[in-house]
C-alpha cells in the first residue's frame, strides 16, 4: 500500500515536472493563503505554493479564506481576493523591448491589478463577465459583486477604458469608478465611496493569523532597519501647491512699490546746501543727444 | 484595439511632437540631475544601494524584481527593491512589493505606512489615507514614523474633500541695508545734470507679515476640475522709514479645467480674474485688476511647463511734486510668461520662468518693455532631528530683468530714456517643525543698474520668522 502510494507520488511529481518544463512560466505566486488553487490548461488542479510558476491560460481559484498575489515577469501583479476565480488569458513580455501583451479575466470575486512593463506601454486588458477594461498605467480594482448593484471597476492610478456592447466609459481620475448593471449598461464615472474601497480591500488582504505562505514573517524591526528613516516628499499631500516662487513674488512686488515711490521721494528738489559745496559731476553725453 | 483613444488624433500627434522636442532637453537635464543627486540621495546612501546613474539603477531593479518574484520571502531584496523603485519613481512596483509583505504579515505597520505614502505619490489619496490611518492606529510604529504620518496625513485626507482650505502665515523681522533704495553713489540726475543727493542712504528693520489663504473647490467630476481662489497679503512696519510701510493684498480666482483628461492627462487650463490693492505709508498707492489665462502641461513625469498671459489695468496714486519719475504709473500692462518645473528626483525641484511685460502709461517715460528670467532650485533634505516629520528645504534663487522705458523723462534727462538691468539673488530656508508650525528665513541681495544714476541701487535684506500653516 505504502509502496503504491510512493509510486503514485513519484508519478505525479514527474508529471508536474514534465508539465512545468513544457509550459513557460509567465509569473510566480507571490503570496498565497489557502485555499487557493491553480488549474493549468489541460492539467489537474493543484494547490498554489509560494514562488510556484503560473502559466498562460491557467485558472486560479480561491476559497472563502483564500487569496493570492501573482507577480508577472514585467513586475505587474494581480491580487486575487476571497471566493474568486481568475484566468490568466495571455501574457507575453519582451523585457529588452519593453513590449508585450497581457490579459486577465475575472470570472467572479475581487481582483486588484497593479501595472508593470506591459500596461505602461501597450496597456493590459482585464475582462469581467459583462465588460472588458483596458488599463493604461496603472492600478485598478475589479469586483463582480459590489455595493453599486452590479460589477464595479475602480481606477486607482492611470487610465481605464471600460467597454461592452452597450457602450464605453473612460476612467481618468483616481478613485473614480464605473458600475456595469445587470442589464449591461455602464454607468457614468462616479467617485467611489471610501467605504466601498475599504470593503473590497478587506477581501484582498490576508486575515489576521494568515501568513501568505511564508514560514518566517517580516517584522517592523527589520523593516525599520532596511527602509531607513527617510521622509516622504514635502509636497506629497499638496500636489498643486509645490512651487515656491509665489511667496517671493509678494516681497518683490512690495520692493517694486517702494522703489517706485522712493525714486520720487529721494530726489533732491531743493538746491544743495552750499556748505559743503557739492561737486558737479560731468554728465556723460547722451547717446545721439544734444550737447 | 482597446487603446485607440490613446493613440489617435491630430491634436495628440502635434502634442507629442512638441513633447518629444522638450523631452530631448529634459532628458539631458534630468539625466544630469539624476546622476548628481543619486550620489547624495539619503535613501540610496543609507541603504548602500551604490546607485550612480539611471541605467544601472534600472538594471539593478530588474535583477531584484527577478529575485523576489522567484523568492518572495527574500525580505532584504524586497526592501531594496522598494527603495530603488521609489527612487526611480516606479511607485507601482514598490506598491506591489509592499502589498506582498503585508500579505505575509498584515500587521506590518512600517510597510503599511510606506504603502500609504506611495499611493499618495500616485494621487490615490483615498487608499493612501486608509493605509496611513491603519498604520497609525496599529500603535506599534516608532515615534519617528508616527511623526512622519502626522506631518502629512491631514494634507492627504484633505485631497479627498470637495472643499479644501490651505493657509500659511509668516511673521518676523526683516533688515534692509538700503531701505529707501537710495542711489549707490549718492548721485541724482536732474535736468541732465548730476548732483549729490541730500538725504543719505538708510538701512532699516521692519516687522513683516506674509501669508496666503487658498481655497480649492473640487467639482469632484472625474475630469478633476477645480475652482481655485487665492488671497495673499504682505505687510511691513518699518522701524524708522514709516513712509515705506507696505500693505499689499492680492487675490485671484478662476477654474482650473482639465483640457482632455483621456488624451492629454494632466493638462489643465486656468482662466482667472485677479486684483491687487497696495498702500505705502498711509496712502493707497496702487490698485490693479485684470484677467489672465495659464495652462499647465506635463511633458514628462518630471517636467512640466506653464505658459500664461495676463492683462491688468493699473491705477497709481501720483505722489510727490514730480510723479512721472515713478516707475509705476496709471495705465495697463500685458504679461506673457513661460515657466517650467523640472523634478529629476524627489528632493530636487528646479523652477524657471521667462516673461515679457509691456506697460503702457500716459507718459512715454513711464511706458516700458520688460524682459525677466527667474530660476529657483529647491533642495529638500532630512532635518537634524528624527522626530521632525517633514523635510527641510534650502532654495537658492536668482532673478534678472531688463526694463526699457519708451521715452526720456524731461525732468531727469531730456535726452536719455531710462534703461535698468536688475538682478536679485538669494537663499530661502524653510524649516517645518511640526505639521502646522516651523521657521523660515531668506537672505537676498539685489542690485539695480540703470543708465540714470538715480536708480542705481543695492540692497541686502535678511528676513526670519515663525511660520504657521494649515
Amino acid at each position: 500500500m505504502i509502496r503504491s502510494a510512493k509510486l503514485c507520488l513519484l508519478a505525479s511529481g514527474l508529471a508536474l515536472t514534465w508539465a512545468g518544463a513544457r509550459a513557460e512560466s509567465v509569473g510566480n505566486v507571490g503570496v498565497v493563503n489557502q485555499t487557493a488553487r491553480g488549474t493549468p490548461p489541460g492539467q489537474a488542479t493543484y494547490p498554489l505554493s509560494l514562488g510556484g510558476g503560473i502559466e498562460n491560460r491557467e485558472r486560479i481559484q480561491t476559497g472563502s479564506e483564500g487569496s493570492t498575489q501573482i507577480v508577472f515577469r514585467d513586475s505587474s501583479t494581480i491580487i486575487v481576493g476571497r471566493n474568486s476565480s481568475v484566468t490568466v488569458d495571455r501574457f507575453v513580455y519582451d523585457g529588452n523591448a519593453g513590449a508585450g501583451s497581457q490579459g486577465v479575466s475575472l470570472v467572479k470575486g475581487v481582483l486588484r491589478f497593479v501595472g508593470g512593463g506591459v500596461s505602461h506601454e501597450a496597456g493590459a486588458n482585464v475582462r469581467i463577465p459583462s465588460a472588458s477594461t483596458g488599463v493604461r498605467g496603472g492600478m485598478a480594482l475589479f469586483a463582480t459583486k459590489s455595493p453599486c448593484g452590479g460589477e464595479l471597476v475602480v481606477i486607482q492610478y492611470g487610465l481605464a477604458r471600460v467597454s461592452n456592447s452597450h457602450g464605453s466609459v473612460t476612467l481618468t481620475r483616481s478613485g473614480f469608478g464605473a458600475c456595469i448593471y445587470p442589464d449591461g449598461r455602464i454607468s457614468e464615472p462616479f467617485l467611489v465611496p471610501a467605504a466601498w474601497i475599504e470593503q473590497l480591500d478587506a477581501s484582498l488582504s490576508s486575515n489576521p493569523g494568515q501568513a501568505g505562505g511564508a514560514d518566517v514573517l517580516p517584522d517592523n524591526a527589520e523593516a525599520n532597519r532596511r527602509l531607513g528613516q527617510g521622509r516622504p516628499p514635502t509636497d506629497i499631500g499638496q500636489p498643486s501647491r509645490a512651487t515656491g516662487l509665489d511667496d517671493l513674488n509678494l516681497i518683490w512686488t512690495g520692493n517694486s512699490l517702494v522703489q517706485s515711490l522712493s525714486g520720487v521721494k529721494n530726489l533732491p528738489l531743493s538746491p544743495p546746501n552750499p556748505s559743503p559745496k557739492p561737486t558737479p559731476i560731468p554728465t556723460p553725453a547722451p547717446t545721439g543727444g544734444l550737447p | 484595439m482597446v487603446f485607440g483613444l490613446f493613440s489617435k488624433g491630430v491634436f495628440q500627434r502635434a502634442f507629442r511632437c512638441v513633447a518629444y522636442s522638450f523631452a530631448l532637453v529634459t532628458n539631458i537635464l534630468a539625466g544630469a540631475a539624476f546622476n548628481l543627486c543619486a550620489f547624495s540621495s539619503p535613501l540610496a546612501m543609507a541603504q548602500g544601494l551604490g546607485v550612480i546613474d539611471e541605467p544601472d539603477a534600472r538594471a539593478e531593479q530588474a535583477r531584484l524584481a527577478d529575485q523576489i518574484r522567484q523568492h518572495p520571502t527574500d525580505y532584504e531584496a524586497t526592501y531594496r527593491y522598494v527603495l530603488l523603485s521609489t527612487e526611480l519613481k516606479d511607485y507601482e512596483a514598490g506598491i506591489g512589493a509592499l502589498e506582498r509583505l503585508l500579505g505575509f504579515n498584515p500587521t506590518l505597520s512600517r510597510a503599511r505606512k510606506e504603502l500609504g505614502f506611495l499611493y499618495a505619490r500616485l494621487g490615490a489619496y483615498q487608499v493612501a489615507a486608509v493605509h496611513l490611518r491603519k498604520a497609525l492606529a496599529a500603535g506599534d510604529l516608532d515615534p519617528v514614523q508616527v511623526a512622519q504620518i502626522e506631518a502629512h496625513l491631514s494634507d492627504i485626507e484633505k485631497q479627498n474633500e470637495a472643499s479644501r482650505w490651505y493657509g500659511h502665515f509668516q511673521t518676523g523681522v526683516r533688515s534692509q541695508s538700503n531701505a529707501n533704495f537710495f542711489p549707490s553713489n549718492d548721485l541724482f540726475r536732474v535736468g541732465g545734470v548730476d548732483q549729490i543727493g541730500l538725504a543719505p542712504r538708510k538701512s532699516d528693520f521692519n516687522g513683516f507679515e506674509l501669508g496666503e489663504v487658498a481655497h480649492d473647490f473640487d467639482f469632484q467630476n472625474q475630469r478633476g476640475d477645480i475652482f481655485e481662489t487665492r488671497v495673499s497679503g504682505y505687510a511691513t512696519q518699518q522701524f524708522h522709514l514709516s513712509q515705506y510701510n507696505v500693505g499689499l493684498l492680492s487675490a485671484s480666482a478662476g477654474p482650473r479645467l482639465a483640457l482632455a483628461p483621456d488624451a492629454l492627462p494632466g493638462v489643465t487650463v486656468k482662466p482667472y480674474v485677479t486684483g491687487l490693492v497696495a498702500s505705502l505709508g498711509d496712502i493707497n498707492y496702487l490698485n490693479s485688476g485684470g484677467v489672465g489665462i495659464n495652462a499647465n502641461v506635463p511633458l514628462s513625469p518630471i517636467f512640466s511647463v506653464e505658459p500664461g498671459f495676463e492683462w491688468r489695468a493699473l491705477y497709481v496714486n501720483a505722489v510727490g511734486p514730480v510723479p512721472t519719475i515713478a516707475s509705476l504709473a496709471t495705465g495697463n500692462t500685458i504679461n506673457a510668461s513661460l515657466s517650467g518645473v523640472i523634478r529629476p528626483v524627489d528632493d530636487v525641484m528646479i523652477e524657471t520662468g521667462l516673461s515679457y511685460m509691456r506697460g503702457d502709461a500716459h507718459d512715454p517715460s513711464q511706458s516700458f518693455n520688460q524682459m525677466e528670467a527667474q530660476a529657483k532650485m529647491r533642495v529638500d533634505f532630512e532635518p537634524p532631528v528624527n522626530l521632525i516629520g517633514r523635510k527641510w528645504t534650502l532654495a537658492p534663487y536668482v532673478r534678472v530683468f531688463q526694463i526699457q522705458f519708451d521715452g526720456a523723462n524731461f525732468f531727469l534727462d531730456p535726452f536719455l530714456a531710462r534703461r535698468d538691468v536688475a538682478w536679485t539673488t538669494g537663499l530661502a530656508f524653510d524649516a517645518p517643525i511640526t505639521a502646522n508650525f516651523g521657521f523660515a528665513s531668506a537672505i537676498e541681495f539685489s542690485r539695480n543698474g540703470s543708465n540714470l544714476p538715480n536708480f542705481n541701487s543695492r540692497n541686502l535684506s535678511v528676513l526670519f520668522g515663525p511660520v504657521a500653516k494649515f
